[in-house]
């Protein structure tokens, strides 16, 4: 979720009503303090009090995940899920901090305290960084696509990749498809070679103004083009292998240096080539961006492999401690 | 083979339900949390199954290191489910309280007084669970202060007050935090019968302008007193406090106090005797060297005359022996009489102890020098019952209190780094700079236990000014007052019955 000014209005009443109820808590502490002569402690009213709040905060922040994973269970929106969740997550800690009386305690309730900060502090990370990184996404990943489906569209890639090969160099010797062998790439193998009337479907990324669309294009194949097997060699040792994994070792995965390597294959090959390579290059770009977008993609959900085991923790332990703080308060 | 793909085949490339796969992401992210599950309910099983040990991981932090020994056993001062506090906010819910006898079974926690209206629970002023360092008996001022704020409301008045008004309304140690000046500097004045001259004893070689030069040397008292008083000019005699005012540094004799709290009480024996002998005649009153003949100290006139007139008696049958073996009819035989010897005798005996009497007690020699003395007698049983004096001349108590703050600790051992007239300056004939002390005492009725105007010198809060310091010192109540029975030392205040090693460590009642 963005916070951001076209949905700051929804946001706005959490913020005011957190903002309220930390400085109440606040006051109310403070003034114990005052009175008692010492922070007042977890079973004292005002302690209690706001451990209880903190307690069913986190109750209710958990409770995300059981809205998520049954998307037919319709209470309320999901947005405004997330809007609680963020709000509340950050009230919790004033709130809990305040349930310490600024005491660490026993072993417990240290790492109690320790869970709770790190995972408050894992959320505010991951919020942090679904404001930046979609963005960066949006503005320089044009050719964004599924996640789960990258590794899948790149077989697609490399199938596509060869077929222009083929229809320019011509069968190889042996005419082997280097495609691995998978259920969903055999309609893409075994390409005896395009005849003249025959089309390629290329993905490209179309470009008008500031809007970037994926657009897929028609072309014709580049029917054996003489002295085009640089092409092919360069095809198999440098195109396919990158298409497939994109290798940041791999010279064509830094933009300069692809294009480049790219210009060099220009003056390598004929004129008659140039179309085939340019769809070469296009699909290595299209793939770089997909590099990307995995990398970060990776950083826009690795925080949640702390934030969501240390949140079952922190609920497990939280539950155990309300148990004993019960029973010997 | 040519292939011709059209858009849509384009687009159901991915599997319309690629969403139900979850990624890479996703499954460690599902991984971890079943595995943060486990480790956590795993942690907490291993944990019960240590039992008490596995206690101290839920504890609220550890206890002081006098409870040390029963931190992993909670219920030996909680019990479940209720507080440990009686005045706990949750009391109104649960209604149930017994934490205060788990305290008890080590602490008797006598009563702090019994105009107490609402004790506080044990727990409610002792607070555990604040480290090995913390102090349990060091408490907040609050404590003691929502009751001596305002003690009309916290204490019920139907006994005997005794607590002057001044005292009725404390926040701190301060007159502007209404804590008046010390009890003593009231009370003892008046009820004090001791003579006693701080300045001419504490004078340089006894020198004083209204007593002159005693020239009081060392060979007038004894050689074994010597050493003790030879701290003057050569020859002369020069006191000082420690002559008189020893630390009680053993401990035990105030009742349980603690070593080095009060001086021990002077007694006429050890500080008096030596220079103010209770001489009444030589020995041998043709030999002005053979030494004084003195009356014990400690009784009364009536006593006195009667070792008098044992003495005189011997004295005078001493070569008369003969006298005893006579006998001496139950009464005197028709026209017979006592004896000329006998008649003689007795107004010789009656004459030497009266005027022994004359020197020790009837003047202001002597006894006179130092006591009071008040009619003693008794009321007789008739209607209206009558005053009969018995004696004239009985020797009224001192009074001098032994410890002088009844409601307060005090340690001199604490305050060894301070000179004793910092606190204790009209003892002294002479200032610190040597010029005479205008103020030094004179008679008993001044009361050198300085007041409260000493003590905030050190105890207040710290300033400074033009570079000096004052304050700095503890001023907290606790610092020198105790709720719990007075200000005795902890067996005299605490008495508990004693347990074997095993129901102490399991704090369990001793089986008979």
């Amino acid at each position: 979720m963005i916070l951001n000014r076209g949905n700051w209005p929804s946001h706005r009443p959490w913020l005011i009503g957190c903002l309220l109820a930390t400085a109440a808590a606040s006051a109310w502490i403070i003034s114990a303090r005052v009175g008692g002569g010492e922070w007042p402690s977890g079973s004292s009213v005002p302690g209690f009090i706001c451990g209880a709040a903190g307690g069913l905060i986190i109750i209710f922040e958990c409770l995300l995940w059981l809205r998520k994973k049954v998307r037919v269970w319709r209470v309320g929106r999901a947005q405004a899920w997330m809007r609680a969740h963020i709000w509340l997550g950050l009230l919790c800690v004033p709130l809990l901090v305040y349930h310490t009386g600024f005491r660490m305690g026993g072993t417990l309730s240290t790492v109690l305290l320790i869970l709770l900060l790190v995972v408050v502090a894992s959320g505010i990370w991951g919020l942090a960084l679904q404001h930046w990184l979609p963005r960066q996404m949006l503005d320089e990943l044009p050719a964004e696509t599924i996640y789960s489906q990258i590794e899948h569209l790149s077989g697609l890639l490399v199938a596509e990749a060869e077929r222009v090969v083929r229809a320019t160099c011509g069968p190889a010797p042996g005419d082997v498809s280097i495609l691995p062998k998978s259920p969903r790439l055999r309609e893409y193998g075994n390409v005896a070679g395009p005849s003249a009337e025959d089309h390629i479907v290329v993905g490209a990324v179309r470009t008008v103004g500031r809007l970037q669309g994926k657009v897929v294009q028609a072309q014709s194949a580049s029917n054996n083009v003489a002295d085009a097997e640089p092409l092919r060699t360069f095809f198999c040792a440098t195109v396919a292998p990158f298409l497939r994994s994109a290798d940041p070792g791999s010279p064509l995965h830094h933009p300069t240096k692809r294009k480049a390597a790219f210009e060099s294959m220009r003056t390598k090959l004929p004129s008659a080539a140039h179309p085939s390579l340019n769809i070469l290059e296009e699909s290595c770009s299209q793939r770089w961006q997909w590099a990307q977008q995995a990398r970060l993609h990776f950083w826009l959900h690795n925080w949640l492999w702390i934030h969501f085991p240390l949140s079952v923790a922190l609920l497990v332990l939280m539950v155990a401690h309300v148990w004993v703080a019960l029973k010997y308060w | 083979m040519a292939v011709h793909e059209t858009g849509k085949q384009r687009a159901i490339r991915i599997p319309l339900d690629y969403y139900k796969q979850p990624t890479w992401l996703e499954y460690l992210k599902d991984r971890l949390g079943g595995l943060a599950l486990l480790v956590s309910v795993g942690w907490l099983a291993i944990e019960m199954c240590r039992g008490d040990v596995g206690n101290m991981t839920y504890s609220r932090g550890p206890v002081a290191n006098v409870h040390q020994t029963w931190e992993a056993n909670c219920t030996a001062c909680h019990e479940p489910f209720t507080p440990i506090q009686k005045d706990h906010w949750a009391m109104d819910w649960i209604g149930w309280f017994n934490a205060d006898q788990k305290c008890q079974a080590c602490h008797a926690g006598p009563k702090h007084h019994a105009n107490e209206k609402t004790p506080p629970s044990c727990a409610a002023c002792h607070r555990e669970h604040g480290g090995r360092d913390a102090s349990l008996v060091r408490l907040d001022d609050r404590d003691c202060t929502q009751c001596h704020a305002d003690l009309g409301a916290g204490a019920t008045f139907g006994a005997k007050v005794r607590t002057p008004a001044d005292m009725y309304h404390i926040r701190g140690f301060s007159t502007a935090a209404g804590h008046g000046d010390f009890q003593h500097l009231k009370e003892t004045p008046q009820y004090q019968k001791l003579r006693f001259n701080h300045k001419l004893h504490m004078a340089p070689d006894l020198i004083t302008p209204e007593n002159g030069d005693p020239h009081f040397t060392l060979d007038k008292i004894s050689e074994f007193d010597r050493l003790q008083f030879d701290k003057g000019r050569f020859g002369y005699i020069q006191l000082e406090c420690a002559s008189c005012h020893q630390l009680d540094s053993q401990g035990g004799y105030f009742g349980g106090r603690t070593a080095g709290d009060y001086m021990l009480p002077v007694r006429y024996q050890a500080h008096c005797q030596a220079c103010h002998p209770l001489t009444y005649e030589r020995k041998d009153n043709n030999d002005a060297n053979s030494g004084p003949l003195a009356v014990p100290h400690g009784i009364q006139p009536r006593e006195i005359r009667q070792i008098l007139q044992g003495v005189y008696t011997a004295k005078a049958f001493k070569d008369e022996w003969s006298v005893f073996e006579r006998k001496v009819p139950a009464r005197p035989l028709p026209g017979k009489q006592l004896g000329d010897d006998g008649a003689k005798a007795g107004k010789l005996i009656g004459d030497k102890v009266a005027a022994a009497e004359k020197n020790l007690y009837l003047g202001k020699k002597t006894c006179g020098e130092c006591h009071y003395y008040e009619p003693a007698g008794h009321m007789t049983d008739t209607k209206p019952p009558v005053w009969v004096v018995e004696d004239l001349h009985f020797i009224a108590r001192t009074n001098v209190p032994q410890v002088w703050f009844q409601h307060a600790r005090f340690n001199h051992a604490a305050h060894r780094g301070v000179e004793c007239r910092s606190c204790h300056a009209n003892a002294y004939a002479r200032l610190e700079d040597k010029t005479a002390n205008g103020m030094a005492s004179r008679v008993s009725d001044d009361i050198l236990i300085p007041g409260m105007d000493i003590c905030v010198k050190c105890h207040a809060p710290q300033t400074k000014s033009g570079g000096a310091v004052t304050g700095g010192a503890r001023f907290d109540c606790t610092e020198c007052h105790r709720y719990h029975g007075g200000n005795l030392g902890a067996s005299q205040r605490d008495p508990v019955p004693r347990r074997g090693i095993d129901a102490f460590l399991n704090n369990q009642k001793q089986e008979p």
